[in-house]
């Protein structure tokens, strides 16, 4: 063994093992001393580590999930996909574009994921990788079932061989794009469709800040066997309330106008939803289609037409202010030769009415021709409540649809009359009537305002043994509404624990004199938690066992009640319910 | 007989130097943070937070299995009755010791109640080690590790060993199977007299945290090398 430097067959012979105590003993203190065979050295080991690896992947090639040649790398030498990542096994290409694949992927633990990857052939695009990042960070935060789950996100090698992987639950179907090619979709089909497509935008936009997707699309909206849709593809999500960017997302055809400067608002993914459903009707891309034209090709009845010029109406203003909106006007649409009553119906009830006949009877349809409120100088309504099916009255006419059926919650009043009050009624059989004074005026024009009613029920331990069953009880009077106290804590109680005497009865309904929730405002959310474990009442509707999360109630002073499993304990509670907030607390019994 | 490299990294080179630290586990400071966040009732923070528990690099198992816990409680009071049930599976699967209470409240005491009625064999971890108790000095030693692990959690098995007397484990690593070898090399057992090592070995997930242990860096096995 050389003073200077050790040889190289000393070293391999080192690695080996080969040399005696004496000789390593010497080999090791050379080593320590000398820089330059400490580093041939380390080079020689990591040649010796990666034969393992090497020998182990050489003797169980893989048939590359793109082009099928044999490979033994993590990524296949001829066409670049990935055969494993980050822990992933590949199993197949389930899409590919210039800036990266989509792969079905095993996960560790055996669950199948889409793995998402973005590749550069240059350098990072910043475009593309700050899209990547957004769509992780947007999954990360969602919950929805028809919204892909989050799983996971990592990057792969270094410089021009980085790759950008995100994981996220597969969702086993077919794009509405590729479906499109073996099908043709009908209204009904189209309008289900829609409908949970708004349902999802509706969860998007109650977040806060709101998400908006961006890229809504048939080829982003994934059927499965089950008929339900989920929304993929939120590397053009943006959350609402941020600098607006002079950068364009999404795609020409299903994005609005507006969107090509890269203004965005929540009518925008509505506009592409109204696209996708014309996209789907006609068959023909949007950026061909002559909607006027196409229109009349199309197989829809006048009131879907209407509302999807209204999805899809160039300027946002004229469009749903809202998904909420949105989707309350598509679920009052009838899909068959029955329509919204107009005012028209409204008016000849109730001259009928005036004329002796006892319009204002739950059995009574009544259709009568009439004259009609110009439409320069009507707006629209729409009605729902909690829980939905009740009965509509108008000015105390009750309401019903051509076909004689009653007109129950949700739907849309069409044609009301600008700057006039109507006094709306709910009623709903086992529930306590609902009245609201309603005024639509000009500066809505043409849109539609959404009045959410909640219904209140009958106490259970009092019914009238008097009136018939299909009658309704009488208006319960008005109290006034104050707004509980903005200070108030998050759970004030109202009555000591006590034992009681009846547990199965259904509990009080009624909120404590001056705490009721304000109507008019969105609602918002609370989360709950009780010592011992309770079962928690609104109003005689059970919200379920503590703990809870994510209740949604009205905004305003709401009373709860909370009783014990055994019934031994209760308690009421009043808490102050903020729109769109969440409040969380705890309460000892 | 190209397989002595490992040691020699293990011992001297740089990029070794790393693989002797992981002996120990360390405190997840997310569970701690999840933790608060459910006692303030913010069930949805708390979520959040236990999936970066998860994710957190070298999880001890008594975090794994509180964080797992936490998961099934959470998920419980979402209604996520299929995800809460695997997630007491695997806090089970962490801490078979335990026995349930009644006091939970009734929607996560069903739910736990569900993952007690998987039969044991379809949810514990199981980890068995064979290993001579005497063995050759320069010779390889093969330590032989059958892996149960019907919850395909385990990614990876490690065998930690360290000659008596040292204070850092080494570590080997082998990518999980039902049925493993993984070999301590000759160079890691030099014939300078008779001494013993000590070791253990343990299943990890992907994140490197354990989900089960057979000997424990605390209290290690042992084998002798030499006469």
């Amino acid at each position: 063994m050389s003073a200077e430097h050790l040889s190289p067959d000393a070293i391999s012979d080192f690695v080996m093992g080969t040399l005696d105590d004496a000789e390593r003993t010497a080999f090791e203190a050379h080593v320590i001393a000398c820089d330059a065979c400490s580093e041939a050295l380390a080079a020689e080991a990591r040649v010796e580590l990666s034969m393992p690896a090497i020998a182990e992947a050489a003797v169980r090639p893989d048939q590359c999930i793109s082009c099928r040649r044999l490979t033994v790398e993590d990524r296949c030498g001829h066409c670049g996909a990935a055969r494993v990542a980050g822990g992933y096994r590949t199993r197949a290409v389930l899409a590919q574009g210039p800036k990266g694949r989509v792969y079905l992927a095993t996960a560790p633990d055996g669950a199948r994921v889409a793995l998402k990857e973005l590749i550069f052939t240059q350098v990072p695009d910043f475009k593309s990788v700050e899209a990547f990042e957004r769509e992780g960070q947007v999954l990360r935060q969602l919950e929805h079932p028809r919204i892909p789950q989050y799983i996971d996100s990592f990057t792969d090698g270094e410089g021009v061989n980085m790759r950008f992987f995100l994981a996220q639950s597969y969702v086993e179907g077919e794009s509405l794009l590729e479906r499109l090619s073996t099908h043709r979709f009908d209204e009904r089909e189209v309008r289900g469709i829609a409908e949970q497509v708004l349902e999802v935008l509706v969860y998007l936009q109650g977040l806060s800040p709101a998400v908006t997707h961006r890229d809504l699309k048939p080829s982003n909206l994934i059927q499965r066997e089950d008929q339900s849709i989920v929304l993929v593809d939120f590397g053009s999500a943006r959350e609402r309330g941020h600098t607006v960017q002079g950068t364009f997302a999404g795609t020409f055809g299903f994005a609005p106008p507006e969107q090509l400067v890269g203004i965005v608002d929540a009518t925008s993914d509505l506009y592409a939803l109204g696209m996708t459903v014309i996209h789907l009707l006609t068959r023909v891309v949007p950026t061909a289609l002559d909607v006027s034209y196409e229109f009349t090709k199309a197989n829809i009845t006048p009131a879907l037409r209407r509302w999807l010029s209204k999805m899809t109406a160039p300027r946002p203003r004229d469009r749903f202010p809202s998904a909420a909106v949105a989707l309350g006007a598509l679920r009052g649409l009838d899909s068959e030769r029955r329509r919204v009553p107009t005012l028209a119906w409204i008016f000849g009830a109730a001259a009928v009415a005036a004329g002796g006949i006892a319009a204002s009877t739950w059995r009574s349809p009544v259709l009568l021709p009439l004259p009609v409120v110009s439409a320069a100088r009507s707006g629209a309504l729409t009605v729902d409540s909690t829980p939905p099916g009740a009965q509509l009255v108008l000015d105390g006419v009750l309401l019903f649809k051509e076909g004689g059926d009653p007109l129950v919650t949700p739907s849309t009043l069409e044609r009301l009359e600008y700057g006039r009050d109507y006094r709306l009624e709910l009623r709903k059989e086992g529930y306590a009537r609902v009245e609201r004074t309603i005024r639509i005026d000009a500066t809505n024009d043409g849109s539609i305002q959404e009045l959410v009613l909640v219904a209140e029920p009958v106490q259970a331990a009092s019914p009238s043994p008097s009136g018939p069953p299909s009658s309704p009880p009488p208006p319960a009077p008005r109290t006034p509404r104050p707004r509980a106290p903005a200070s108030s804590a998050p759970a004030r109680p109202e009555a000591s624990a006590k034992p009681s005497s009846t547990p199965l009865e259904s509990p009080a309904p009624k909120e404590a004199p001056g705490c009721e929730p304000t109507p008019g405002e969105p609602p918002g959310f609370i989360n709950m938690d009780s010592i011992p474990w309770t079962e928690v009442f609104w109003r005689g509707t059970s919200l379920g066992e503590t703990p809870l999360s994510r209740v949604k109630l009205p905004s305003g002073c709401v009373q709860l009640l909370l009783r014990t499993p055994d019934g031994t304990l209760e308690k009421k509670i009043s808490i102050l319910v903020e729109p769109n907030r969440t409040k969380s607390f705890r309460v000892e019994l | 007989m190209r397989s002595p490299a490992i040691v020699f990294l293990s011992l001297f080179a740089p990029a070794a130097a790393s693989a002797q630290t992981g002996a120990t586990c360390r405190p997840n400071p997310h569970l701690a943070r999840a933790l608060e966040s459910y006692r303030n009732v913010d069930y949805s923070g708390a979520a959040g937070v236990l999936q970066r528990a998860i994710e957190y690099y070298g999880n001890c198992r008594d975090d794994l299995a509180e964080i797992y816990r936490l998961k099934g409680t959470i998920d419980a009071i979402h209604g996520e009755r299929e995800r809460c049930q695997r997630d007491f599976e695997i806090f089970l699967a962490l801490r078979p010791s335990f026995t349930p209470g009644s006091k939970e409240p009734g929607k996560i005491q069903s739910c736990l109640e569900l993952a007690l009625a998987t039969p044991p064999e379809k949810r514990e971890i199981h980890l068995e080690v064979q290993l001579a108790a005497k063995v050759e000095p320069k010779t390889p030693v093969p330590v032989r590790i059958e892996v149960r692990d019907p919850l395909r959690l385990v990614a990876e098995v490690q065998v930690l060993f360290r000659r008596e007397g040292l204070k850092v484990y080494t570590v080997l690593e082998a990518r999980a199977d039902d049925r493993l070898s993984v070999v301590i090399p000759s160079l890691a057992l030099p014939a300078d007299g008779g001494y013993a090592v000590e070791y253990f070995v343990r299943a990890v997930d992907r994140w490197g945290g354990t989900l089960a242990e057979v000997g424990s860096a605390k209290a290690p096995l042992r084998f002798w090398v030499g006469p």
